[in-house]
């Protein structure tokens, strides 16, 4: 205790000291801070820091921030940048300088960077969010960077996986489509209509790639909301749009940046359970009389003899004196190792970004971990001051791994009083499938699911400014994903099947090829006060996909088993391709920025539409008036902006929609034949009716500034209607098919945001920045054409006035008293045993109505400390661990501690729970339904520019990082995690070390 | 900022792209899909018309695709458990809601849309010869007739047995076409009109039928066609009709007891000429079908009633341990021991789904009473090919006892049950008590979920 005391005592003197120190350096003064957008309170990247009267100075990073060393108290700074007044700022005795530039020029879009706006049209009428690179570049490891957009943006709700590379569940303002969850897997959509659009520098990308996007080569993510600013993703965006850019160069000097981060991630446990100890264990099997169990089997019995007895007892109190903490046993500490080096920088009409990156995560398991390599390339030219060129290319390849079984599967079925020695698992000879494995580790190996991909980009880019008015762009983007699936089942020689014992592999082999052109024009002018915009364009996406598998049985332990040599496997092939051709156009009028009105139309034709009825249409429209910039409000010191928004959009989604589920197609290629002749069949039973989903959706927002630019504040509500919803619902068996994608019916979302961000103190040498967003949304099927409800699967359920993702569940009246067998509710309250006991809703959804996160972020002299709090309140989740170790108890496995006193044992006992042997009916129970709610210190992040200290050369910052990430969840629920559903990996706190170089 | 003039190259080169591009546009998202066939393109020729028939030859040799899990309702099996088959022990209990239910229904009118493909496609396939159209018609014949009797299976598992006189009574839905459909029952008069409908189309277009002897039993020809309107004629009571066809087969040869082996374990040999149509057997390739038969008769642990076994005679060759276990009573007419003939065990899944046989005792029934010596001729011929004595006198009864040793496992004695357990007296009675009684509302398969909870006009 001394010496730790001491330990603390001397590391606080030492940062007092290194503090303090800073205090007395006089002459020389060095000095950073952020430069913002006065309107908007966004980051300027690339602003010129220019010391007065020379022509040397700094340009701010990506993330609007610069440092400059080497001045005096009277050193002059001059703030410049494109499209915006030039302000200056004496140094003074300020350490920290935070300028806000006012846009000199009216209209800013028409400033143009590189060929790109200054600023984005849509934002002026539309809901469309930012998430700020600093998210990004912080070096928070993820092996996929949507894991970073959680509690970023009001409305993206992110629900996180734990394992290790796996895309996160991403929905914005709610689910627009139908899917049903499951309570033992993860969210199984019947269609991907759920999922927002994701455009990677114009060319759309799916979730499976999200792992070879390296996280630091993102600049911007922009979140689409409302029906207006997607309507340019016609078809496609009435799930709203999540645009990622990655970086460009900055012109100014050439900068060098390399990181390196060290993640440890310790053993994690069970959440909410602890997991039953061997004297009760023991005792529970010697009740309950199973005869697996050592409990049982170390029970006095009639007759015994005396040595038998005596025997018995002592063997007894021996297990009880074991306690084998299984968890940890089969687990190892996770570590992530985190490469990332970039250069950047530019002169005059060139700027240029490389990056490469390495990402090596070992999971919480052996065979759980993820690998990535990102290397990435972009350069802007202007030839000339109409034409601009830029190129854009990056390459990437991403490996991961995940286990089929997870510790937390595997736990409930070890005995605490058993030991790794043991080589009987007595207990375990009655798993459900009757499998059973040599020893634990085995089982935990057994069988793991890898996938790499490869990733190339290469985005060129022509802009041409034919007059002053009018520019036309052409961009072509070509995209090529390569993803390889193997899952091997290793050979087990206590197997049942043949498949079992001799083991499987299966290998998946797809090539995604998307060509995209992109051919737009634009026209501003400026009439007075009066200003137009009048965009115009085409876009043309053809995607190509091509995919080869096989499955065969039987590995060779002498070879690789990923290899699966097996002349015996059957191979399957295919290839599809489709192809979209969109038309939009945009016109804006504004009068003095004050007055504003965009109206946008897109006309999108899809080749899996049956011919002549491939074109539908999607437009909206939206106006803003920044009231602010009325005489009225001109005194008005409150406010430094208020702006009101309303926009209106009909938008489409074509998710699940296949070209073959249109019209009656024919396969060719089974390998089926009868009596040496080939067959055919039908590809698949259609559905001549289909249509896209259509969302139209109306939004209002009113965004506002107060305290001298210290706050800014957006309040947005929304309501979205879905009609023709589309879901693979039962159709009569007479068809000779049983299940076809169909439109069923309607759904409304509505919901509220506020995002609110500011800096609530900012003194010379101090800043704190705060961020926070709260997003509220809340669905109801509003038709389902002519029915009242719609039942799919086992818990999937639809009622015409009721939200969608509702639990559906038996309703548990608790343990009959008289026999100890698990009673149930009927809808009108009669209590009923367990197999007449009917499933209904009313125990809440499986989504939170509420969900948000909140960033502080200190700053003091060269010290940074952030915080991430993320949240969701409202939802339920399946406690599944629960419930199949409590259902599983009577075949020996190991419930939680304290069940013994929880079981009804004899007449009379008044208990939650039956008795344990009458517990067989594993459908889906509100008994294990829990309230999800939950509150997560999602990361704290310390860092710390030692620079000053070691005066190293031609060095400009020496960070040193040091991060928590999911340091601690407030919740009520007793599960695994309040975000993880089925039996997964929970979210583990971490912990990260890192050095930050730049020079 | 001045800016330079654009070059007129440049501008002319950027329009010039812009308006080709935007011109060209529309036939950029015509894409004909490389890996599958629209139905124009799909039966372009007849011979693809044939691959589509084979779709449904193929389908029929699944064993769960066999009508035959309709004998676990009957009396012919005893002693059933639930196994890993609990379907058929539930149709043993009749016990048509309990899960899983009978899948009878699915397959059924699964083979009927693989059916409806061939109907569906007539005026796609191209004829440019007569030869062409004959091979064109007589396709289209066999999914007709296929699709008859698929049609008649269903209602006699699903709907009240039709004497003719209850035509009006809910039947089964008529998928006549492959669309997706909401279709409400039609009456027991309608889809038995349909089916004749069907039955006299195929038999023209099939009446210049002809096949290598080697095919025949695997194509659903002519002869198929006639033992098929046999049979129906039989259990509508249409005696006449049920003469009429059966009379085609009546001077077939059957084969003598030493050879019966040949009906069921020597698939390609010349001399069995007791099959009018069968399937190929695929067992070979496929182990799921294996893993079906296993499951539905030896985990359902299935053994033949104990006074059906005794009523053989001990010279039947019918009651041999190659087709009824003796000590377990287990039939296994498709599991053929090794013997002299066979030197593997193996299964034979060439499932027979009309037999020479059959059409002698549907004869010998329906002219039981205009030609009660003739009747007692055909089914004394089949007695002694069997190895059992001739019988001196026949009575509706000896036909049906016949019928059941001849064709036990085979799918039929529901059927048989169901048009004649009334006028025979004969209650069915399970060991929990429970009787299926002459008349009973059993004999009617519950419709299943898969189509009442999402048929608006069907509901259970």
């Amino acid at each position: 205790m001394f010496t730790n005391k001491k330990i603390l005592t001397s590391l606080l003197i030492s940062c007092l000291f290194l503090f303090s120190s800073q205090l007395f350096a006089q002459e020389q003064v060095e000095v950073k801070g952020m430069i913002t957008d006065a309107e908007s309170g966004e980051p300027l990247i690339g602003v010129n820091v220019i010391i007065e009267g020379t022509t040397s100075g700094v340009v701010t990073d990506y993330n609007g921030q610069y440092k400059l060393g080497g001045l005096t108290k009277n050193t002059t700074l001059v703030f410049h940048y494109i499209g915006y007044e030039e302000q200056v700022a004496t140094v003074g005795d300020r350490s920290l300088i935070d300028i806000q530039l006012t846009p000199a020029v009216e209209n800013l879009e028409t400033v143009t960077v590189f060929g790109e706006s200054q600023k984005d049209a849509r934002s002026i009428t539309g809901s469309v969010s930012k998430v700020d690179t600093k998210v990004f570049t912080t070096g928070t490891p993820a092996g996929s960077f949507d894991q970073l957009l959680q509690g970023q943006v009001a409305g993206l709700a992110v629900q996180a996986t734990g394992e290790p590379g796996e895309a996160s569940q991403i929905r914005i303002r709610g689910n627009n489509s139908l899917g049903i969850r499951s309570k033992d897997e993860e969210l199984s959509t019947f269609n991907t209509a759920n999922e927002p659009l994701y455009i990677l520098n114009g060319i759309p990308i799916t979730s499976s790639v999200f792992a070879t996007i390296n996280p630091d080569d993102i600049v911007e993510i922009k979140v689409l909301k409302d029906g207006l600013s997607t309507v340019e993703y016609g078809t496609r965006g009435a799930n709203g749009v999540i645009e990622i850019k990655t970086k460009r160069g900055i012109v100014g000097k050439t900068t060098y940046n390399v990181r390196y981060q060290h993640t440890v991630r310790p053993i994690g446990g069970l959440g909410g359970i602890s997991l039953m100890k061997s004297p009760e264990k023991l005792a529970l099997e010697r009740e309950l009389g199973i005869t697996n169990g050592a409990g049982y089997i170390y029970s006095p019995r009639p007759g015994d003899l005396k040595p038998v007895l005596d025997y018995k007892a002592q063997k007894y109190a021996e297990l009880e004196g074991i306690d084998t903490n299984w968890y940890k046993e089969l687990s190892q500490v996770g570590q992530v190792k985190d490469l990332q080096m970039s250069i950047s920088g530019g002169v005059d009409d060139t700027r240029y970004f490389i990056s490469a990156n390495y990402y090596d995560e070992d999971g919480s398991y052996k065979n759980s971990w993820a690998k990535r390599f990102a290397t990435r390339f972009s350069l802007d030219h202007n030839i000339n001051n109409r034409l601009s060129v830029g190129f854009d290319a990056s390459i990437a390849r991403s490996q991961r791994s995940r286990s089929g079984t997870s510790p937390a599967r595997l736990i409930y079925t070890l005995q605490p009083y058993e030991t790794l020695n043991d080589t009987a698992y007595v207990s375990r000879k009655t798993n459900v499938g009757g499998v059973n494995f040599e020893n634990p580790f085995d089982e935990l190996y057994n069988n793991n699911n890898e996938n790499t991909t490869w990733r190339l980009n290469i985005n060129p880019k022509v802009t041409y400014k034919v007059t002053d008015d009018i520019k036309v762009r052409a961009e072509y983007g070509i995209a090529y994903a390569e993803g390889e699936n193997t899952s091997v089942v290793l050979a087990n020689p206590n197997g049942v099947t043949e498949r079992q014992i001799k083991g499987t592999i299966s290998k998946g082999e797809s090539k995604t090829l998307t060509n995209r052109v992109n051919l737009s024009s634009d026209y501003m002018k400026a009439f007075g006060d009066h200003f137009i915009t009048v965009a115009a364009g085409m876009e043309y996406i053809n995607n190509k996909n091509w995919g080869f598998g096989y499955n065969s049985v039987g590995i060779s332990p002498k070879v690789d088993p990923t290899i699966g040599a097996n002349p015996q496997a059957t191979i399957n092939n295919s290839k599809y391709n489709d192809a979209l051709l969109g038309f939009y156009g945009r016109f804006s009028y504004s009068y003095k920025s004050k007055y504003d009105f965009t109206g946008s139309v897109r006309y999108d034709g899809s080749s899996i539409l049956p011919k002549g009825k491939q074109f539908v249409g999607a437009y909206g429209a939206g106006v803003a008036w920044d009231m602010k910039a009325e005489d009225f409000m001109a005194s008005n010191t409150t406010f430094d902006q208020l702006k009101w928004r309303v926009s209106y959009g009909l938008n489409y989604n074509s998710g699940g929609i296949r070209q073959t589920l249109g019209m009656p197609f024919y396969d060719f290629t089974n390998s089926n034949t009868y009596r040496g002749e080939r067959i055919i069949n039908l590809v698949e039973f259609y559905n001549p009716d289909l249509k896209f989903e259509k969302t139209k959706q109306w939004s209002a927002a009113v965004d506002f500034g107060v305290l001298d630019h210290r706050l800014y504040g957006t309040v947005e509500a929304y309501i979205k209607n879905t009609d023709d919803l589309l879901s693979n619902i039962s159709i009569p068996a007479s068809n000779g098919y049983t299940s076809l994608l169909q439109n069923i019916g309607s759904l409304q979302n509505k919901g509220i945001e506020l995002t609110l961000s500011g800096v609530p103190i900012r003194t010379d040498h101090f800043r704190w920045t705060s961020r926070l967003n709260l997003a509220y949304n809340i669905n109801e099927i509003t038709d389902l054409y002519g029915q009242d409800e719609i039942r799919v699967g086992s818990e999937g359920y639809f009622k015409v006035g009721e939200p969608i993702n509702s639990a559906f569940v038996k309703h548990w009246a608790g343990v009959n008293p008289v026999n100890g067998q698990p009673i149930y509710y009927t809808p009108s309250g009669e209590i009923v045993q367990g197999g007449n006991a009917p499933q209904m809703i009313g125990f809440g959804t499986y989504d939170h109505p509420y969900t948000g996160g909140l960033t502080n972020i200190f700053n003091y002299k060269n010290l940074e400390v952030s915080m991430l709090f993320t949240f969701a309140f409202g939802g339920v989740n399946y406690n599944n661990l629960k419930g199949t170790m409590v259902q599983n108890v009577k075949n020996g496995e190991v419930p939680f501690e304290g069940f013994y006193e929880e079981i009804w044992l004899k007449p009379g006992d008044v208990k939650p729970y039956p008795y344990p042997k009458f517990f067989s009916d594993n459908t889906a129970n509100s008994l294990f339904l829990e309230d999800a709610s939950y509150v997560r210190i999602k990361n704290v992040t310390v860092r710390y520019n030692l620079q000053q200290y070691l005066h190293l050369k031609h060095v400009e910052n020496f960070m040193i990082t040091a991060q928590a990430n999911n340091l601690y969840t407030f919740t009520k629920y007793q599960g695994i995690d309040p975000e993880v559903t089925g039996i997964g990996q929970p979210l583990l706190q971490s912990y990260t070390l890192g050095v930050d170089v730049t020079f | 900022m001045s800016l330079s003039k654009p070059t007129n190259l440049m501008k002319n080169l950027i329009l010039f792209i812009f308006f080709t591009l935007t011109l060209s546009a529309c036939s950029l998202i015509d894409i004909d899909p490389d890996n599958v066939v629209s139905s124009d393109k799909a039966f372009d020729d007849v011979i693809y018309y044939q691959q589509a028939l084979n779709k449904v030859y193929y389908d029929l040799t699944v064993p769960t695709n066999n009508i035959s899990a309709t004998d676990y309702a009957t009396d012919d099996f005893s002693n059933v458990i639930e196994g890993y088959a609990q379907m058929n022990y539930f149709i043993y209990l009749w016990d048509y809601q309990a899960r899983p239910q009978p899948t009878l229904w699915n397959q059924q009118y699964t083979l009927i849309a693989a059916t409806n493909v061939i109907i569906d496609n007539y005026d796609v396939v191209p004829a440019n010869n007569d030869k062409e159209l004959q091979q064109k018609n007589e396709i289209y014949a066999q999914a007709e007739a296929l699709r008859a009797w698929f049609f008649f299976n269903l209602t006699e598992i699903y709907a009240p047995h039709y004497d003719g006189t209850n035509g009006s009574e809910l039947a089964i839905p008529l998928k006549l076409k492959l669309d997706r459909e909401y279709l409400p029952q039609s009456t027991l008069k309608e889809v038995f009109d349909q089916i004749d409908n069907d039955l006299t189309d195929a038999e023209t277009k099939l009446k210049n039928f002809s096949s290598s002897s080697v095919d025949a039993p695997y194509i659903f020809g002519l002869d198929a066609v006639r033992a098929l309107k046999a049979r129906i004629a039989l259990y509508k009571g249409d005696y006449d009709q049920a003469r009429d066809y059966s009379s085609y087969f009546i001077n077939t040869d059957l084969l003598d007891s030493a050879d019966y082996w040949m009906l069921w374990g020597d698939q390609y040999g010349t001399k069995n000429q007791e099959v009018i149509f069968m399937t190929h057997n695929l067992s070979d390739t496929d182990q799921g079908a294996l893993l079906d038969y296993h499951n539905q008769y030896e985990t359902n642990n299935v053994s033949l009633d104990r006074s059906f076994y005794n009523a053989f005679e001990s010279s039947d060759v019918r009651k041999k341990n190659q087709y009824i276990d003796p000590t377990s009573r287990r039939p296994q007419k498709y599991l053929y021991l090794a013997d002299d003939n066979n030197p593997n065990d193996t299964r034979m899944l060439n499932y027979k789904y009309f037999r020479t046989a059959e059409q002698y005792l549907i004869y010998a029934e329906a002219s039981l009473k205009s030609n009660p010596e003739k009747a007692k001729d055909v089914v004394n011929k089949l007695r002694e090919a069997r190895g059992a004595s001739a019988l001196t006198s026949l009575q509706l009864s000896d036909v049906v006892a016949e019928r059941r040793k001849e064709l036990f496992q085979e799918g039929l004695r529901f059927y048989d049950l169901k048009r004649i357990a009334k006028e025979l007296g004969i209650v069915v009675s399970r060991p929990n008590g429970t009787q299926l009684v002459p008349g009973d509302a059993k004999y009617t398969f519950d419709i299943p979920i898969d189509e009442t909870n999402s048929n608006p006009y069907i509901n259970e």
